[in-house]
């Protein structure tokens, strides 16, 4: 029933998100045939700069399907009285955390329906624009595993905003410190191999062929880091 | 079976700055009907909030069910036998009537499907609106038929009245008396209406400023205490220091009124060693009793 009350909570939002990814997957399959590509520039190069700016289209899922698993939303209407029904919901017999973890589950689970039908239009996509590439579905899913990882640390980092922050403030605090961070990771430049945004750019495996395991990684462990400290919140916080 | 369905012991609860409850002591007995009474800002809402670990004290200690609300695995299987009216009457607006009952109903083993039957009949919900197009009477009737359905053991209910027009309270008032009786249910109600509190309830709590001032048995409390007005011959000098059990004091002219609470034997004592005094007793309202604690805080 907690699925049933999360989907009925989440679901304009899943569809503002679901939507725009759609029509660029449309508008890019429009596309086909009638631009012709700029040959002078190496097609790893154009992928890998489609691939940079798509970057920012993949914080989205992350940052706008988190929530803080108690307190209700809904997208662009006044949460107010969507927030006073936290006490009815605390008066269930139900765990705080089991509440956080089903509004996490349900949101990871739309988080990757929107990777997934996006991934599939760029399996499509890609090859058609960019036929001398000759990318093996392989090198799809391997992105697609980074993308999952990278949207996971996002959704983490905008779960743990929403256990103190309201609905708005939430979504775009998360947007502006992944932001911030892409920008300390231009000036700093760790290692490429261990580049989060390199990932999911020049060094993503379409390029590769490979999966960047340490970005990866890295964005589990912050996943997992943020996710705890998000749930330590709402297990102690007054509501 | 406990002898005390809620215990707080020394609760203290602060927002920032604000004390909302300095060391509450209370203890509602099991299968009673307790009114829970105070001005806006009491600490009444606080505490029922503390009870169902909404919010978590600063210092003291409170138990449902002899299971510490702080308690969290305990505390989740407690408010199985727990009905809860908020209050601000606020549901889920994105669902209907009927979704709100599904979404409820499975949390509930004891989920009374007769009653559920019984209050949709009676408030006459229509179960294909939605909470956001229902009035605050009609909202404040789903949320008591969704914590009267549960089953539970224990009710409470944050000002359950509010919005519903005078028959509708009165039935409501009536069908709490009844699902007291019938199922043994401790009911603990917050009101600010004291006439309701004063026809249903069998034990009161009145709460000032974060502290219970008045707690105790109804008919005990009416019984003990007493408006004691005394006439004097010529209006006092100096204020009296009265003896140990007088509440307040209001002086008019000639006319002093006291409120007391024991002792009436050794004030009436003090009263008639004024000059030309004579006096009246008499008995006294849960009204008169609220008014002159908390004004007298």
């Amino acid at each position: 029933m907690l699925w049933m009350k999360n989907w009925l909570e989440t679901r304009f939002r899943f569809f503002m998100v679901f939507t725009p990814f759609l029509l660029l997957i449309g508008m890019g399959f429009l596309q086909v045939g009638h631009v012709r590509p700029n040959t002078l520039i190496p097609a790893e190069q154009r992928l890998s700069g489609i691939l940079a700016i798509f970057t920012l289209f993949w914080l989205v899922p992350g940052a706008m399907l988190a929530s803080a698993g108690i307190k209700t939303q809904a997208p662009l209407q006044a949460t107010k009285g969507l927030h006073g029904s936290v006490h009815f919901t605390l008066s269930l017999p139900v765990s705080r955390i089991r509440l956080l973890c089903s509004r996490a589950g349900l949101g990871v689970l739309e988080m990757a329906i929107v990777i997934l039908v996006a991934l599939i239009g760029f399996g499509f996509l890609i090859p058609l624009q960019f036929p001398e590439l000759r990318l093996p579905p392989t090198d799809f899913v391997l992105y697609g595993v980074t993308v999952f990882a990278f949207d996971l640390a996002v959704y983490s980092l905008s779960t743990l905003l929403a256990t103190f922050m309201d609905d708005l403030w939430q979504m775009w605090g998360a947007m502006l410190a992944v932001g911030a961070v892409r920008g300390l990771t231009a000036l700093v430049k760790p290692p490429q191999s261990m580049d989060v945004f390199q990932a999911l750019g020049a060094n993503s495996s379409l390029l590769t062929h490979s999966l960047p395991v340490w970005p990866v990684v890295l964005s589990l462990a912050v996943a997992a880091c943020l996710y705890s400290a998000a749930a330590r919140n709402v297990r102690e916080r007054d509501y | 079976m406990e002898p005390w369905v809620i215990e707080t012991h020394e609760i203290e609860k602060s927002f920032g700055s604000q004390a909302a409850l300095k060391g509450l002591d209370l203890q509602v007995p099991t299968g009673s009907i307790f009114g829970f009474l105070g001005r806006n800002g009491a600490g009444k809402t606080t505490t029922i909030e503390v009870l169902l670990n909404i919010v978590k004290p600063d210092r003291g200690t409170a138990s449902v069910f002899g299971v510490p609300v702080t308690d969290t695995r305990q505390s989740v299987v407690v408010r199985e036998r727990i009905g809860f009216v908020s209050e601000d009457k606020e549901l889920y607006p994105y669902m209907t009537v009927s979704q709100v009952l599904r979404f409820t109903r499975p949390f509930f083993p004891k989920w009374r499907a007769d009653l559920e039957k019984r209050y949709l009949d009676m408030f006459r919900l229509p179960l294909n609106k939605k909470v956001s197009d229902l009035s605050k009477g009609m909202r404040s009737q789903l949320m008591l038929l969704l914590a009267i359905a549960r089953g539970a053991d224990l009710l409470i209910l944050d000002e359950p009245t509010d919005g519903l027009d005078p028959a509708a309270v009165e039935d409501v008032l009536r069908e709490l008396v009844s699902i007291a009786a019938a199922n043994e249910t401790t009911i603990f109600f917050s009101s600010h209406q004291l006439a309701e509190v004063e026809q249903i309830a069998e034990h009161v709590c009145i709460l000032d400023r974060g502290r219970a001032v008045v707690v105790g048995a109804l008919d005990d409390l009416k019984a003990r205490y007493q408006r004691i007005q005394v006439v004097v011959e010529r209006e006092l000098e100096s204020p009296v220091r009265w003896v140990d059990g007088v509440e307040h004091v209001r002086q008019e002219g000639r006319t002093i009124s006291l409120l007391v609470s024991r002792n009436v034997e050794a004030i009436l004592h003090q009263v008639r060693s004024l000059p030309g005094a004579s006096s009246e007793q008499f008995s006294v309202g849960l009204k008169d009793i609220f008014m002159e604690t908390v004004r007298n805080n």
